[in-house]
């Protein structure tokens, strides 16, 4: 069972790994104001890669959603959970 | 000073600032007659749906496009996971879209102001502009004028005698009809037909005819490009548009790749005299293939 520090790890991973940026450090207040390239577009990468790294599902309704960093990451423990 | 680009990105921003900020940075690739004509086109655009009967101010327009992205991000997350679109029949399509009218008509408005908001659409317009000012002839046809935006461009490049435009929807030759109307005072060589395409005397009389995308919304494409082709002139010329991995709720053909889009052109007779292809994530060239990268692709047939 990954706790919430690991899965924010782990989820930073692949936001720097999708927008090719090593310098993201991700926080639960995290928005994308904060990231240059994370847009629309770039989400549904972002969303496609953690559904396949975390072997979850998100619905449209969620990943339409979420207002920053900590709401995705606490979606993502829910589904572990 | 604010134009109508500004205010619809104003108001998008509040509602979903994460496609605002891909739509800024969209619009400041823009050159600025580029954004001149995208304002111009959007504001005749919002002016004319209440002419043919949409009831639509600018925050309902704004609210159907947005549930139009919302619909294709959907799609796309479909896709990432099967690797195929959702549906993949016109039946399944006509009734879920085409033949609802309320889900039809928010469609057509997204879709009339992706035109210009989104890079691949606007890239494409560039594409025909550009090609069309280098023709001349006596007939242009053109199947599926949609919003209208490429017919009405082609008539105010003035590269040709007559105008020929044809829908199977009577609600685009309206919108259609009315854009033209907006632009040009009294010009009397055009035509707009609601008919099948397939019920056009296979007789070549056109000397340039323009197809944007059809191809992915139907069964059989290479049968509309064997049709373009029995109503090609001889040495006429033919645009062509479509994509590839590029889901969204009525895209039923799936090419997945640009090569297999190049073949089945190739396969009904058709040399490519120029193309464009444009990726919508922006993702280099070498990845195209093994990423399953959406696609938009226009050509130039002869």
């Amino acid at each position: 069972m990954m706790n919430s520090i690991e899965i924010m790890k782990k989820v930073q991973d692949i936001f720097i790994d999708i927008l090719e940026e090593p310098s993201i450090r991700l926080e639960n207040e995290t928005t994308a104001n904060d990231i240059e390239d994370w847009d629309s577009l770039t989400h549904i990468q972002l969303i496609v890669e953690i559904e396949k790294q975390f072997n979850i599902e998100f619905k449209l309704e969620e990943v339409q959603g979420f207002r920053n960093v900590g709401e995705m990451c606490e979606c993502i423990s829910r589904k572990l959970g | 000073m604010i134009d109508i680009v500004d205010e619809i990105l104003l108001k998008i921003s509040s509602k979903s600032p994460m496609h605002c900020k891909l739509l800024r940075k969209n619009i400041l690739s823009l050159d600025s007659e580029s954004r001149k004509t995208a304002a111009d086109y959007i504001s005749t655009f919002l002016t004319v749906l209440p002419e043919v009967g949409v009831v639509a101010d600018i925050d309902k327009s704004i609210d159907a496009y947005l549930g139009m992205v919302n619909m294709v991000m959907g799609e796309q997350l479909y896709f990432a996971k099967y690797g195929k679109y959702r549906y993949s029949s016109f039946d399944e399509v006509e009734k879920l879209v085409y033949s609802n009218i309320g889900y039809m008509t928010d469609y057509m408005i997204g879709l009339g102001l992706s035109q210009f908001l989104w890079y691949n659409h606007h890239q494409l317009f560039s594409f025909f502009k550009e090609t069309i000012g280098r023709c001349k002839g006596a007939e242009y046809l053109e199947i599926g004028t949609g919003h209208g935006f490429f017919f009405m461009e082609a008539i105010k490049s003035g590269a040709f005698q007559r105008y020929s435009g044809v829908d199977v929807s009577a609600a685009s030759l309206r919108l259609t009809k009315a854009m033209v109307s907006k632009f040009v005072n009294k010009f009397d060589k055009y035509v707009l037909i609601n008919k099948d395409i397939f019920k056009f005397d296979d007789e070549p009389i056109y000397d340039f005819i323009a197809m944007g995308e059809v191809l992915e919304h139907v069964e059989h494409p290479e049968r509309f490009l064997a049709q373009i082709r029995n109503l090609l002139k001889k040495g006429g010329k033919a645009y062509i548009s479509t994509c590839a991995n590029a889901p969204t709720i009525d895209h039923i053909y799936h090419f997945a790749s640009i090569d297999e889009i190049r073949s089945m052109i190739k396969q009904s007779g058709f040399s490519v005299e120029s193309e464009i292809t444009i990726s919508v994530d922006n993702i280099p060239e070498e990845k195209w293939e093994d990423s399953k990268t959406n696609l938009t692709y226009a050509a130039i047939l002869t």
